[in-house]
């Protein structure tokens, strides 16, 4: 008994089967795939059909986190005192470009939220003096090429007085954001004349109107405030004039510091001598649209800040839903139209073989496209016109071995004990068929699946926002260039789809067939 | 032998084939009978219209390219020509069976024997399942197969050709027919086995009083289990007669040739006899007797007149124009 278990033709289809690794691994992402296709709508982390922005706060995300930053800054006085930033007068403060990213005042300091990705600048000012934070959002336009720019300038403050004639050698140090100092003035010159230089010659040409002021701010200064105390010349020597207090300011484009000066012996009240920033840096997330792959999302999230993951998760149930029921409805009537044709032949074979030939001279996208645009676009009609596309496949397959396996000789004898034809067609020739029938079935929902991402692509699916592979590739190829995400986990998710099927298929193929030994 | 009533009654049956735009005669006006209880053996070279004979009593020439073109096919009166294919249908399995040639394929692979054997009992009766599958065990009992409770369960690829030829024959005879049609039944098995199951055959007639009606080529086969036989040739009945008289005297010359044709295992010969030539094409020759080309006792006349079917003695008919009385 044992030994003819061991020996039953599902048992030798097993071993033969489980021999093809590839076929087995195949047939587990396959189940895998099914599995996503039937739980994965309730496993998914977001909806697919609204902004992930949108449902952040119904998950206990706070949005601001990942989109602003608040940085500290504090006012450093002559005489060395701290100021905290409520005190300092004046404080403006501005970003260079807006629509990526805005600035305010909040309590503890100021607050840079990102609106979309790039790069640039905050100016925080003063009065006399101003800083400089850099602004990266990360997203979609790459920031590799941004160059670290001069954030702060600190001067060294004298601590005594000085009196007329003396002469003084002005000490500094700019900050720059990558970390690095430049302490001499050609350096800042020329580094001030290539950053900003370069933009005002663009300026000139452009609208703007208030173009005298951009050149003042726009260039390198090293100048005295105070004319008549100080005078300070191109290499920082400063020369005191007169008694009384004295102020120069060093400037590179929006960064500008001052130091102050006593001369002779009067007391000079404190001044305001820089604005001194926590971090110069400030790296945010454009959490609007299109954010790279991240632990939160991490297949990323496309042009409407949706999650892809979730998209591509919802997308199974539609995709298999294509794959399958158009296949199952082909088969069918595919097979059934096989096996009428191939049994009785004569004017019924004739035409259906005709159909099948009619059929099958169309290439198959064509012709599901001519039945779309029959029906009009939509999900039901993707998986009518996959369909009218896999009967003629099964017609002629089914046809074929039902024409050999009329004529074995146990047909005859099912015939000779009085069996309908009906009963004949499916009990006794259907069986036969089966096994091509099944490894066909399994490589044509591949195929099935690849026609209906590609009508879907075209636009032919109907709703083109829906969670759809083909449509999320359509959505998406427009940012295709410089976006990598969005087009390529919908498009990895229908590679593996169909290279499974169709390896599971080809397994099944190899095992079902009787040539092929252990 | 008391005189029985004829259970099949063929007259001048005529069966064309279209083949090329033409219809040719595959069987050609052939006229013979089946008491009941008896055994036909039905002989020929391939080729000579034995099987094609067989198909027609049971309805299943396949059409087109095949057709009745005349006579009729009495089976207990009536002549089975005229029922409709529904009405056919219930004839088939159930008053006429058939056992065919090839035993490996002649069963369905994908189901258990037990379900093959259970199609015919609940097509023509009324029973269940169980009934269904009570009746099929015994019949396996009956046709001699061992642990016929688990043979049930099995598929056919579990079986030898001996068993599963005893499995067709059980079919064959579930319902207990008046006629079974044996097409060839012992071709295909080794010498044994075909002894198995000619010995079962004749045990079965005997227990169930089916008429048989046995095509084979082998003459040996005749001998042991008919009772009368037809000796066919390119789609006619060449000679009738009963067993004993189809060995001890012999008349048309095809049937001497076919005798003479067996190895006999007491002499030693160079070379086995055979008949020269080869069958006709059926529907080639147009005119005289059709074994002509091949008869040793060729006459001239043989080759302008096709000689009728003599009458030589009490139930003993030859198509030969060497017994023609005038």
């Amino acid at each position: 008994m044992d030994k003819q278990k061991k020996n039953s033709p599902f048992r030798i289809f097993l071993r033969k089967f489980l021999k093809q690794r590839l076929a087995v691994f195949a047939f587990g992402l396959v189940i895998m795939i099914l599995l996503v296709g039937i739980f994965g709508p309730l496993f998914a982390p977001y909806d697919p059909h609204r902004p992930v922005t949108a449902q952040y706060a119904d998950k206990g995300i706070d949005v601001d986190q990942l989109t602003s930053s608040t940085v500290q800054l504090e006012g450093r006085l002559s005489n060395g005192e701290v100021v905290d930033q409520s005190e300092l007068p004046q404080l403006q403060t501005e970003t260079e470009n807006r629509r990526i990213a805005s600035i305010r005042r909040t309590q503890s300091g100021v607050q840079i939220s990102a609106n979309t990705s790039g790069a640039t600048e905050a100016v925080i000012e003063s009065g006399d003096v101003s800083s400089v934070a850099e602004i990266l959002v990360e997203g979609e336009v790459p920031l590799d090429d941004v160059e670290p720019i001069v954030s702060q300038i600190i001067i060294a403050q004298p601590e005594e007085a000085f009196s007329i004639g003396d002469e003084y050698q002005i000490n500094f140090e700019a900050l720059k954001t990558d970390g690095s100092e430049i302490t001499t003035i050609e350096e800042l010159r020329a580094y001030t004349e290539e950053k900003y230089g370069a933009d005002e010659e663009e300026d000139t040409s452009g609208f703007q109107s208030g173009s005298s002021e951009n050149e003042d701010s726009a260039s390198f200064q090293l100048r005295s405030l105070t004319e008549d105390v100080v005078t300070v010349n191109e290499q920082g020597v400063v020369q005191f004039e007169e008694e009384g207090e004295g102020i120069v300011q060093i400037q590179s484009g929006d960064v500008s510091s001052v130091v102050q000066f006593q001369v002779g012996n009067e007391q000079v009240e404190p001044i305001l001598t820089g604005i001194y920033l926590e971090s110069t840096t400030v790296e945010l997330t454009d959490a609007y649209k299109h954010q790279t792959p991240s632990s939160m999302h991490i297949f990323g999230t496309d042009h409407q800040n949706r999650d892809i993951l979730s998209r591509v998760i919802h997308g199974t149930k539609e995709t298999l839903l294509i794959g399958f029921v158009s296949v199952a409805i082909g088969t069918v009537i595919g097979t059934v139209l096989g096996l009428l044709a191939g049994y009785y032949g004569g004017w019924l074979d004739s035409l259906v073989t005709r159909m099948t030939d009619v059929l099958l001279a169309f290439p198959g996208i064509l012709l599901a496209i001519a039945v779309i645009a029959f029906l009009g676009a939509g999900l039901t009609n993707i998986i009518f016109a996959v369909a009218v596309f896999t009967i003629p496949v099964f017609i002629r397959i089914v046809r074929a071995s039902t024409l050999s396996l009329k004529e074995m000789t146990y047909v005859e004898a099912a015939k000779s004990i009085g069996v309908p034809n009906t009963v004949i067609i499916f009990r006794h020739i259907f069986p036969g068929t089966l096994s091509v029938v099944m490894v066909y079935l399994t490589m044509r929902i591949g195929v099935a699946i690849l026609i209906g991402a590609a009508l879907s692509f075209l636009g032919l699916g109907g709703d083109i926002t829906a969670p759809e592979w083909g449509s999320m590739l359509s959505a998406a190829k427009d940012n295709s260039s410089n976006i990598f995400h969005a087009t390529f986990f919908p498009g990895l998710a229908i590679v593996i789809t169909v290279l499974s099927f169709n390896i599971f298929g080809d397994g099944l193929r190899d095992a079902l067939d009787p040539k092929l030994k252990e | 032998m008391t005189m029985t009533k004829n259970i099949l009654d063929i007259k001048d049956l005529t069966i064309n084939f279209k083949s090329d735009g033409k219809e040719i005669s595959v069987v050609d006006g052939i006229s013979f009978h089946i008491k009941a209880g008896e055994t036909l053996g039905v002989v020929g070279e391939s080729g000579c219209g034995k099987s094609v004979t067989s198909l027609s009593i049971m309805g299943l020439i396949p059409s087109p390219p095949g057709r009745v073109a005349g006579g009729t096919i009495e089976f207990e009166g009536k002549n089975l020509l005229d029922f409709k294919e529904k009405d056919m249908r219930k004839v088939r399995g159930n008053d006429i069976s058939m056992i065919f040639q090839e035993p490996m394929t002649s069963l369905n692979p994908v189901f258990t024997i037990g379900k093959q054997i259970n199609e015919v009992l609940l097509l023509h009766n009324d029973m269940n399942q169980t009934e269904a599958r009570n009746r099929s065990i015994e019949m396996l009992k009956l046709v001699g197969i061992p642990r016929p409770e688990q043979i049930y369960s099995n598929y056919p690829y579990q079986l030898s050709g001996g068993m599963r030829q005893r499995v067709m024959i059980a079919i064959g005879l579930a319902c207990q027919p008046k006629l079974l049609i044996a097409d060839e039944p012992t071709t295909a098995l080794d010498v044994t086995i075909q002894a198995q199951i000619l010995n079962l055959m004749q045990d079965l007639k005997e227990k169930t009083d089916t008429s048989i009606m046995f095509i084979t080529h082998d003459l040996g086969v005749v001998a042991e289990m008919c009772d009368r036989v037809v000796v066919m040739y390119s789609g006619q009945v060449v000679e009738e007669t009963d067993v004993d008289t189809l060995f001890n005297d012999p008349k048309h010359p095809y049937t001497l040739g076919l005798l003479g044709s067996i190895p006999k295992a007491t002499e030693k010969i160079e070379r086995l006899y055979s008949i020269r030539g080869q069958v006709p094409q059926a529907g080639t020759v147009e005119k005289g007797c059709r074994f002509a080309d091949r008869c040793d006792k060729v006459m001239d006349r043989c080759r302008e007149e096709d000689p009728p079917l003599f009458q030589m003695k009490q139930g003993h008919q030859c198509r030969c124009w060497l017994y023609a009385e005038d």
